[in-house]
């Protein structure tokens, strides 16, 4: 009883917004085959940190580039390395989109005080609905989790037109926005839809953070009817849009939920090859 | 209750408490052993990844500290310097886990509390001090306990896998 009571005293004094994992490019914007750092990041703010995550749960990560054209990047991860998770470099011009997918191995179970804090929070509305139907929500809180990561990056001067970036890549939750954010002129608004399991889902939570002020998002929108949510960015920096989604578990498992955590991350910084580029 | 001064500054009132047991020079001594050998040990270079087991000599050795209140005779010198001593150590190595050396600040005056405890114990009403040590116990074996537990504690980020 005791012990139950501390543990509650540490319960909900954090605030939950720490839990976004993406990937973390040098540069967005690149000259052909000159290489930029690829960083695996989680959470925000003071809890910000390098992912820890082993190479084996690591199930996908590749470059889709113009002409839908795929590569595998895993050989050019270097987990945990001094100062970054590997490099990336491509030849040919054109806009890649960096895929990265985790399987659903990693967990959490949170008291249900925190737990039921962090679907409020993150618009986990099936998890909320099933916990008052069953009766659950004084009950601690499981999750199994994924991990989907994409980031977007150009490489030469010039935007092209067979950008991969507005075609979804058949992830379990995945944003795609509805226009290159590259494309030139920049555009003032930019539509994402977001597809769970292939089909747009309308409630989710979509939040835009600017990563180099990162401790809260700076815009969250709920997803209309059709998946879409349209957000303002503002011209320049590092950005990252992220959502999760999550179902209710088979009987099987050992969690309560089944969550995936999606990102998508693109920004305006030019390596100093392409600061003439517009 | 992993954070800031509050673990390390536990531990010196606790050490304080206990030391009040032992003679005048034994504690004088032992006050001058924790300062000394924290303020070392806070410059030491422990990794982040040591702040489970760092943590834990943290909380036992509140509890072994407090827990010498509840010894009807006097401390011996040795073993209050041999106390003292591993509450300098624990209390230094939890201050290294953060860039800021502040933390020694608000903990290590905490030790001083040998004194008053000292005259509390020559009134004759030790109960005061059992009190209290029981209470830093409780918290050193809930917090100790906390690591063990599966569910995410409060202070900790979730989701970081």
């Amino acid at each position: 009883m005791a012990l139950a009571a501390l543990a509650m005293t540490g319960v909900g004094t954090r605030a939950v917004e720490a839990h976004d994992f993406w990937v973390q490019l040098g540069d967005s914007w690149i000259a052909p085959g000159e290489g930029t750092s690829v960083t695996l990041l989680v959470g925000h703010g003071p809890d910000r940190q390098r992912s820890l995550i082993p190479a084996g749960r690591i199930m996908r990560f590749e470059a889709v580039g113009p002409n839908n054209l795929r590569h595998d990047l895993r050989s050019s991860l270097q987990l945990r390395g001094p100062r970054d998770d590997g490099t990336v470099a491509f030849r040919d011009p054109g806009t890649y989109l960096l895929v990265l997918q985790t399987d659903a191995r990693a967990y959490s179970l949170l008291p249900a005080i925190r737990f039921n804090d962090y679907l409020q929070v993150e618009g986990l509305t099936p998890a909320l609905l099933y916990r008052e139907r069953t009766h659950r929500t004084n009950a601690d809180g499981s999750e199994a989790y994924s991990r989907q990561a994409k980031a977007i990056i150009h490489v030469g001067a010039a935007p092209y037109r067979q950008a991969p970036v507005t075609r979804p890549l058949g992830l379990p939750l995945e944003i795609v926005p509805d226009i290159d954010p590259y494309t030139e002129p920049r555009p003032k608004e930019l539509p994402v839809h977001v597809f769970y399991r292939g089909r747009p889902i309308s409630g989710a939570l979509v939040k835009l953070t600017d990563l180099e002020h990162d401790a809260n998002p700076i815009e969250t929108i709920l997803t209309d009817e059709k998946g879409q949510a349209v957000f303002y960015v503002p011209p320049g920096g590092k950005w990252l849009l992220n959502v999760i989604w999550t179902q209710i578990a088979p009987a099987s498992s050992d969690a309560d939920f089944e969550t995936t955590f999606s990102s998508l991350s693109f920004g305006y910084t030019h390596s100093s090859a392409t600061k003439s580029a517009p | 209750m992993r954070g800031g001064a509050l673990p390390p500054a536990i531990l010196c009132a606790a050490i304080g408490l206990g030391l009040a047991s032992a003679a005048g020079g034994a504690a004088l001594l032992g006050l001058a052993l924790v300062i000394v050998t924290a303020c070392a040990m806070a410059n030491a270079p422990i990794p982040a990844t040591w702040s489970d087991v760092v943590f834990l000599g943290c909380w036992t050795s509140i509890l072994a500290s407090a827990a010498i209140v509840h010894r009807r005779k006097a401390l011996k010198a040795k073993p209050a310097l041999l106390l003292s001593l591993n509450a300098g150590i624990w209390t230094g190595a939890v201050i290294a886990l953060v860039p800021s050396k502040s933390n020694l600040l608000e903990a290590l005056p905490l030790a001083f509390c040998v004194w008053p405890a000292a005259w509390v114990r020559r009134q004759g009403q030790e109960v005061v001090l059992k009190v209290l040590a029981n209470w830093l116990i409780a918290v050193a074996v809930l917090a100790a306990a906390l690591q063990f537990l599966p569910v995410t504690p409060g202070y900790l980020p979730d989701h970081m896998d």
